[in-house]
Order: C-alpha cells, then sequence, then structure tokens
C-alpha cells in the first residue's frame, strides 16, 4: 500500500473499516539491513510491534527471540488467550532509531504498532488533516 | 474440482506430455492427473519441509530456554542490566549494549537457526503481564499459540 508521506508524517490509509486510520512506516534493521513496513496505529494493542509470524521468520528474527519465560500472554478484545513470540530488534520510525520488542502469533496478519512503540515517540494525531506525525527533537 | 490456470514455458510442457502419457496413456484425462499428482508431490514436500523446521526450531528454542532458565538467577545477580545471547545451549557472552550482543552472536552463532538475546532484568521476571492485542485483532480469525 502507497502511503503519501512527508518528512516524519503519514497519510491516514483507508482499508476496511468505516474511516481512514493512522499508519506509519517502520524501518526493522536486522544485522544491518533495512525492511519497510507499514504499521496501523492501534493504541488497543499494549505491546510495540506486531507482525505477521512468516515475516518474523523471514526476518530472521527468531535468531534475536528473549527467553520464552518473558513472553506476554495476550487476550484479544473476543477473549481468546494467545502467546505472543518476541524478538528484540533495532527500528528505525523518521530519523529516530531505538530498540523495541517485536511480537507474533500464529495466524496474525496484521501489522500494528502499540503503546509500546508509542512510549519511544511523540505522535501527533491530526485527525483533521488526516495525517500521523512524529515529533522529533523537542 | 477446481481449474487453475498457469504458464509454463515450452521445454516443460513437452516434458510433461512426454512423462504423462507415458505414465497415464494417451487419454484425455493423462496431462490432469500428472498435473495433479505434480502438484500434490510439491505441497506434501513443501509441508513436510515447513514442519521439519518448526520441529527443528521447536528443539533448539527449547534447549536455550531451558539452559537459560538454569542460569537466569546466576545473571540477574551478576550482570544486571546487560544484555545476554545464548545459542546451541550455550551462553555466547554478556554485552552491555544490544549492538555488542549482536555482534558477539554473530561471531560465535553465525548461523544458528535459533538464539536468544537478551536484556537481563534487574530482579527475576515473573511472566509478563496479560496483555491486549487491540480492536483490530479481534476481526482476525486466530488458529491458535505460537
Amino acid at each position: 500500500m502507497e502511503v503519501k508521506r512527508s518528512e516524519n508524517c503519514w497519510d491516514y490509509v483507508s482499508g476496511n473499516l468505516r474511516r481512514p486510520y493512522p499508519v506509519l512506516d517502520v524501518l526493522i534493521i536486522v544485522d544491518g539491513i533495512a525492511n519497510q513496513f507499514l504499521f496501523e496505529l492501534d493504541t488497543g494493542y499494549d505491546g510495540s510491534l506486531l507482525l505477521p509470524l512468516h515475516l518474523f521468520y523471514e526476518l530472521r528474527l527468531n535468531e534475536f527471540e528473549i527467553p520464552r519465560k518473558y513472553w506476554a500472554t495476550a487476550e484479544t478484545v473476543t477473549g481468546k488467550k494467545i502467546i505472543l513470540r518476541t524478538a528484540i530488534a533495532e527500528v528505525q520510525v523518521g530519523s529516530l532509531r531505538f530498540e523495541t520488542e517485536i511480537e507474533t502469533y500464529e495466524g496474525n496478519n496484521l501489522f500494528l504498532a502499540g503503546l509500546g512503540l508509542i512510549d519511544e515517540l511523540k505522535v501527533l494525531l491530526d485527525g483533521v488533516g488526516k495525517r500521523l506525525c512524529i515529533i522529533e527533537n523537542t | 474440482m477446481v481449474i487453475i490456470k498457469a504458464e509454463i514455458d515450452e521445454d516443460l510442457k513437452r516434458k510433461l506430455w512426454e512423462k504423462a502419457f507415458k505414465k497415464f496413456g494417451y487419454s484425455k484425462g493423462a496431462l490432469s492427473k500428472a498435473i495433479r499428482e505434480a502438484i500434490e508431490k510439491w505441497v506434501q514436500e513443501e509441508f513436510k519441509q515447513t514442519d521439519e523446521f518448526a520441529m527443528k526450531m521447536e528443539r533448539l528454542r527449547d534447549l536455550n530456554n531451558t539452559f537459560f532458565e538454569k542460569i537466569e538467577s546466576e545473571l540477574i545477580e551478576k550482570y544486571p542490566g546487560m544484555y545476554g545471547a545464548i545459542a546451541k545451549g550455550k551462553l555466547l557472552g554478556i554485552a552491555k549494549s544490544f549492538h555488542e550482543i549482536v555482534k558477539i552472536a554473530n561471531e560465535k552463532a553465525p548461523n544458528e537457526p535459533h538464539r536468544l538475546i537478551f536484556k537481563i532484568p534487574d530482579k527475576a521476571k515473573k511472566h509478563k503481564k496479560r496483555g491486549k492485542l487491540g480492536w483490530r485483532s479481534s476481526v482476525v480469525k486466530i488458529v491458535g499459540t505460537t
């Protein structure tokens, strides 16, 4: 999906929801190789980044897993409990680079950016302008 | 039954016809039978490889996690706040930063399909609290746990 962006801003995208929703580009850097993905901002997700399982392996995040003991058990809004396989990786959003946890589970096909990622950023949701911006150095 | 269309080159088509007619005779359904058999074999092989990979990964994951659990309290006591790496059921090293520990892991276990890279907590963590996957995940059909 192509998203218009200017510096650290990304236009909301239209999908299968009733209204356009905020997204942001995240570079996941593994061994110096950066892969860019578009994540939906979801404040109902309390992790940092959620990826589809096949991408977790394609990016070789299985070589950067954290101990299973520290994986979170998550619950969907429907009450379904699942264990989240978790790895650490370096990511870049705009010009900000930091380490964060990346999670996945079998059956997931969503790209979500949650509260954990927002904790690292200053995010402006410009609902009127229908865009999300990262505010830096302020 | 469904019909699937696919493009193949002339050479492959010629070989397919030759083998299909030889095996199934010069009948109308010979090509379909051969293609069906070829697809079935390919799909089975792919599933087999995926299953083998998953089993190997699970064995290595178990090995590394069992070792981690053995040394966890020692790591917390000696190296709180530092980074550790485990592969092949062994501690690869301890480092002050994520970059350093990745470097160590890449040097000592470069092609290892499963490694643990982690920040050593200040005190033993219990299992993480339950989290929420967000309202978007409610529309996803969940196959099972990882």
